[in-house]
């Protein structure tokens, strides 16, 4: 996690680089680092639930614990917030949570990269979110999704203003739940770097900032998995908007 | 392990029956209504609004400005618009910070305008 040996910039872990270019009509659709960092989060979550449940045992292992914390994690968030009708959607919810922990989790690791700290990548999963849950409301509710944007007991007068500013408040929930995880993502990446190279700079004396980066790590622990939580409950808050669409 | 299950565990399955009824009220040890675990919840909705709030105004303005170029209003529709931003952005950070990230489904009134 330390600046590397060539004295990097506290942003090149950020760069992305092409591993097997491709290119389809004109298209650059190059397996990237962050392409194959994506690829190993879902192996390796795929990998820790195949492996969780292929015993199944009674008196859980270790491995078994884990999957079985996050199930009941994600299924009781998803109560909570969602109702039991919210259940239906768990693989979803499910998913995302699991894909953004381990995303965020596995960019901890040194050398590797981190997929969530790049606003393509959150942007793209808060779209497809904002726009499922929109399209589900819609299903679910029909006309009445739009209750959301105009709730109930509001004076005629005000309406305009208030359809206009509950507009507003819909659409920035993408940029808001992509920018809050990127941001956090990134900004902890970097302090990370910036310190580590403090600690190279500094010879006898980079000890305090060797410090300081072991404290740094712990918390960029809590991050990640708050980030992760945030974006799930996140999820379920929007969801449940579309499901109850009644303030 | 076969299919009929040892006699303690069905003991075991019993107390823990029990103990859940008592604890929650609910026999699979689902409480009906659970007010959100405060710890974590805090922290989370603490480090929300920041970005609430700049989003609002980031999208407003953007709006605004998109707004202004299709009509041609230079200055005024991104003006109003960053101004309502700013009012989007008030009432998602009221909200998250009321909402706390959950209310059961369908209760609380929850519009902060």
């Amino acid at each position: 996690m330390a600046a590397g040996a060539e004295g990097h910039s506290p942003l090149h872990q950020f760069e992305i680089t092409r591993l097997v270019p491709m290119d389809i009509a004109g298209v650059d659709v190059s397996f990237t680092n962050a392409a194959l960092w994506m690829v190993i989060s879902v192996v390796a979550v795929s990998a820790l639930m195949m492996i969780a449940t292929a015993r199944g045992a009674l008196v859980p292992g270790r491995v078994q614990s884990v999957a079985e914390l996050a199930y009941e994690f994600v299924t009781g968030m998803l109560r909570d917030i969602c109702g039991t009708q919210g259940l239906k959607y768990f693989p979803f919810v499910f998913t995302i949570f699991l894909f953004v922990l381990t995303a965020n989790l596995l960019g901890l690791l040194p050398y590797s990269f981190t997929v969530t700290s790049h606003l393509a990548v959150t942007a793209t999963m808060a779209l497809v979110i904002i726009v499922a849950v929109t399209l589900l409301g819609l299903a679910k509710n029909g006309f009445g999704f739009f209750h959301l944007f105009l709730p109930s007991g509001v004076p005629l007068w005000l309406a305009p203003l208030l359809i206009v500013i509950e507009v507003i408040s819909y659409l920035t929930r993408p940029v808001s739940l992509s920018v809050r995880l990127f941001a956090n993502m990134m900004a902890g990446h970097t302090t990370l770097k910036v310190f580590g190279g403090f600690v190279v700079a500094l010879g006898f004396l980079g000890i305090a900032p060797l410090v300081f980066v072991v404290a740094l790590t712990g918390l960029e622990f809590l991050v990640a998995f708050l980030q992760a939580y945030i974006f799930t409950i996140l999820t379920c808050i929007y969801l449940n908007d579309a499901l109850h669409p009644h303030h | 392990m076969a299919d009929d299950p040892l006699p303690s565990l069905t003991d075991l399955d019993r107390r823990l029956k029990a103990a859940r009824m008592a604890a929650t009220g609910s026999p699979d040890g689902i409480p009906p209504e659970v007010p959100p675990a405060p710890s974590s919840e805090n922290w989370g909705s603490a480090m929300r609004l920041g970005v609430e709030l700049a989003s609002g105004l980031v999208v407003g303005g953007l709006m605004g400005w998109g707004l202004d170029r299709w009509l041609g209003t230079k200055p005024w529709l991104m003006i109003v618009f960053f101004l309502l931003g700013a009012a989007a952005g008030m009432i998602n950070v009221l909200r998250a910070t009321r909402v706390q990230g959950g209310e059961p489904p369908g209760g609380a009134p929850k519009n902060g305008g």
